[in-house]
């Protein structure tokens, strides 16, 4: 074809009549071609339509509306609803022109229990704006097997959904879940509840099941520990309860973890364990940052000795407990992890010791008073020393007046 | 100051090396083991400061950039023990070569007694008293034989240092080995005194000794006498005028019964000066650095 400005041959617009025209002679061809089972044979007739987007567009109001009708049974297949035909959900269309009085299926009338969940949870009765119904997250007819929607594409591209309303909520770039957990994992797909909700599978007395169904181990360890005990012992009902509590509440998973920026704990995190555990334990922290396992830990170093290292992660006891790392009889042990020799004399080593604390630690608070007045002994004298010396020559200079002959 | 060195100091060209200023012929002050000596200790007193600064301030912003260039906190410890061998070094050495003088000096009690000793002597409370009223304008200046008192003092604060900062900083490098007979919180006593001290030391010479020998107005900028080893006849006058009296300069030979040979030297060629104003240069650019990120973190922590 010539490739001008206006066609050598073209057509008219096609009329009312010469498009129906189209359309039966279509379906005349298309279902002589048709595979033979009548269900599939109905489907493919759909395809002849819903598949022309341009034919579609002819028909609907706006383009966006023809796109959404743009579906096929070749796309449905590919979809979790591949067993289904199009006449399954949506009935009286066989006719063409379709005849009014057709209906289409709600999910709920296959989905009756995600219906049930999804009717508890803030997305069926937000305090603001629309709700968020089935296809909001699901899509019509694109939806996922819920398979899918536990990993890969499928959970990044649901995932990304929820991100789309739930901006501030967005996995940080590092964040060890990213990519492998979805939203739905930790929050329920269907009864998705907020932070203000005891219900929520968040809530922090919730938390060591919900973590725990992947993370069993560290979550039965965490929730037997002092943090775990003084947790069950204050009983916060909701996320926000226990934010409210502050530096006096006991932590759940998340309060140590976060939420949504978790750092994979063999790098980063171990670092950072005092800037964690320093949230509530400042005082602790300031000691440690006095010694010499502090100031390397500040420095970057990975070999020594950081919070866990000596007071383990989720098996956290008090000193008075036999369990615990720290307990007396278990120093020598812990100890020598990283000091082979460790011994009893060895531990007698006090890695918080704060040379303000006289009644604890007597002797490091007297060497750091006798220190303190040597330093401040020596630069005295001595600064006295070269200030007067200065002054003198100054005097004695103005005494005698530059170029003078002295 | 007399008015020989007065003059000196007025003059546009004056000497940037005080120990080349004034005049008269060149006299040796220390030796050439004495300058290696000190070479090595301030070699190996910068990396020790370097490397345990970031430790002692970690909390500091320019803590963890500097630790970096050392190539890490494992690394810098490495360079941290390799230093303090270095200390250890030399002041085995220097014991060795007090013992040796001592055995072959004919005067040898002069190296532990008198006027060229080390030791201090009455004589240095009473210039010490003498400086002090100096100061106040009710006397002259006092007049200092071959060590000032505050000489001894830093050399003493050496022996000190060595002991203090040595000691504890073995108890923190073998706490295992210690631990068979001490008890774990001596390594808290010693991680204060290591600390402490070793600021003390660090703070005292890049301050005190600084300004001694470098900074007061009449040697302002650099004292280079001990790179080069000599300095003018006008600069003992200056310093030294007790020793000064007794030499001979006529004699051109040893005059001091001391074990150390008092000897007019050749003036420092152009290449000793240079060199020997870089070294200085360099050891007190290093050092009032370390003052500043001392003041920088005692400031904002």
């Amino acid at each position: 074809m010539d490739e001008h400005d206006t066609p050598l041959l073209s057509l008219p617009t096609p009329g009312p009549f010469m498009r129906r025209l189209g359309v039966w002679v279509s379906l005349i061809l298309g279902l002589g071609f048709a595979a033979p089972t009548s269900s599939q044979q109905g489907a493919r007739s759909c395809d002849l339509c819903h598949g022309e987007l341009e034919f579609l567009r002819q028909h609907a109001p706006d383009l966006d509306a023809a796109r959404r009708m743009q579906v096929t049974q070749g796309g449905v297949e590919a979809t979790a609803h591949a067993e289904y035909t199009c006449a399954d959900c949506h009935g009286g269309f066989s006719a063409w022109p379709h005849p009014d009085g057709g209906t289409t299926e709600s999910c709920v009338s296959c989905h009756e229990e995600q219906d049930t969940a999804w009717s508890r949870s803030i997305h069926a009765e937000p305090e603001t704006g629309e709700p968020a119904e089935c296809a909001s997250c699901h899509t019509v007819h694109e939806v996922a097997w819920a398979e899918d929607l536990a990993e890969g594409p499928d959970m990044i591209r649901m995932n990304a959904g929820c991100v789309s309303c739930h901006q501030a909520s967005a996995f940080a770039s590092f964040d060890a879940h990213a990519d492998s957990v979805s939203c739905a994992g930790c929050h329920s797909a269907h009864e998705t509840r907020t932070v203000d909700s005891p219900d929520a599978l968040m809530a922090p007395l919730r938390q060591v099941e919900t973590c725990g169904s992947c993370h069993e181990d560290v979550a039965t360890e965490a929730m037997d520990d002092a943090h775990g005990e003084a947790l069950a012992e204050d009983g916060p009902e909701t996320l926000t309860e226990l934010e409210g509590l502050g530096h006096d509440g006991a932590p759940s998973c998340t309060t140590c973890h976060s939420g949504h920026g978790i750092v994979a704990v063999d790098g980063p995190f171990a670092l950072d364990e005092t800037g964690t555990c320093g949230t509530c334990h400042e005082h602790a922290v300031e000691t440690f940052d006095d010694s010499y396992h502090g100031q390397a830990t500040a420095l970057g170093s990975e070999d020594v000795a950081s919070c866990s290292d000596c007071h383990g992660t989720h098996g956290v006891f008090g000193e008075d407990d036999p369990r615990s790392m720290i307990h007396q009889a278990n120093l020598v042990e812990s100890c020598g992890t990283c000091h082979e020799e460790s011994r009893a004399a060895f531990v007698q080593y006090q890695p918080h010791a704060d040379h303000n604390d006289r009644e604890n630690y007597p002797a490091v608070y007297w060497s750091y008073r006798a220190m303190t007045a040597l330093l401040l002994g020596v630069f005295s004298v001595f600064g006295i020393h070269s200030a007067l010396w200065v002054m003198r020559l100054a005097l004695d200079a103005r005494r005698q007046p530059v170029g003078g002959d002295g | 100051m007399t008015p020989a060195t007065r003059q000196a100091a007025l003059e546009p060209t004056i000497a940037l090396d005080s120990a080349q200023r004034g005049e008269g012929p060149y006299i040796w002050r220390f030796t050439l083991f004495h300058r290696l000596t000190h070479a090595v200790v301030i070699i190996s007193f910068f990396l020790l400061t370097l490397t345990g600064l970031p430790l002692r301030f970690s909390g500091a912003a320019w803590a963890p950039p500097l630790i970096w260039l050392f190539g890490g906190v494992e690394m810098a410890g490495s360079i941290h023990r390799f230093a303090a061998l270095l200390t250890f070094g030399y002041f085995g050495a220097h014991l060795s070569w007090i013992a040796v003088r001592f055995v072959r000096s004919k005067n040898r009690w002069s190296m532990f007694w008198g006027p060229d000793s080390m030791i201090p002597q009455p004589r240095d409370v009473v210039d010490f008293y003498r400086q002090v009223k100096w100061y106040f304008g009710k006397g002259p200046r006092p007049q200092f034989p071959r060590f000032s008192y505050m000489e001894k003092f830093d050399y003493f604060a050496v022996f000190w240092g060595v002991f203090i900062i040595g000691g504890s900083g073995l108890l923190l490098w073998f706490p295992e080995f210690f631990s068979r007979w001490m008890p774990g919180w001596i390594f808290n006593v010693a991680t204060v005194i290591h600390a402490d001290e070793a600021l003390l030391a660090s703070g005292f010479i890049f301050t005190i000794h600084f300004f001694n020998v470098n900074l007061r107005p009449e040697k302002f900028p650099l004292d280079a006498v001990m790179f080069h080893g000599r300095a003018t006849k006008s600069y003992m006058e200056e310093e030294h005028s007790l020793l000064l009296d007794e030499l001979d300069l006529d004699d051109h030979g040893p005059v001091s019964t001391v074990p150390m040979t008092d000897a007019l030297a050749p003036a420092p060629t152009r290449t000793q000066t240079l060199i020997a104003a870089a070294l200085g240069f360099a050891g007190l650019g290093t050092g009032l650095l370390c003052v500043g990120l001392i003041l920088w973190a005692v400031v904002f922590s």
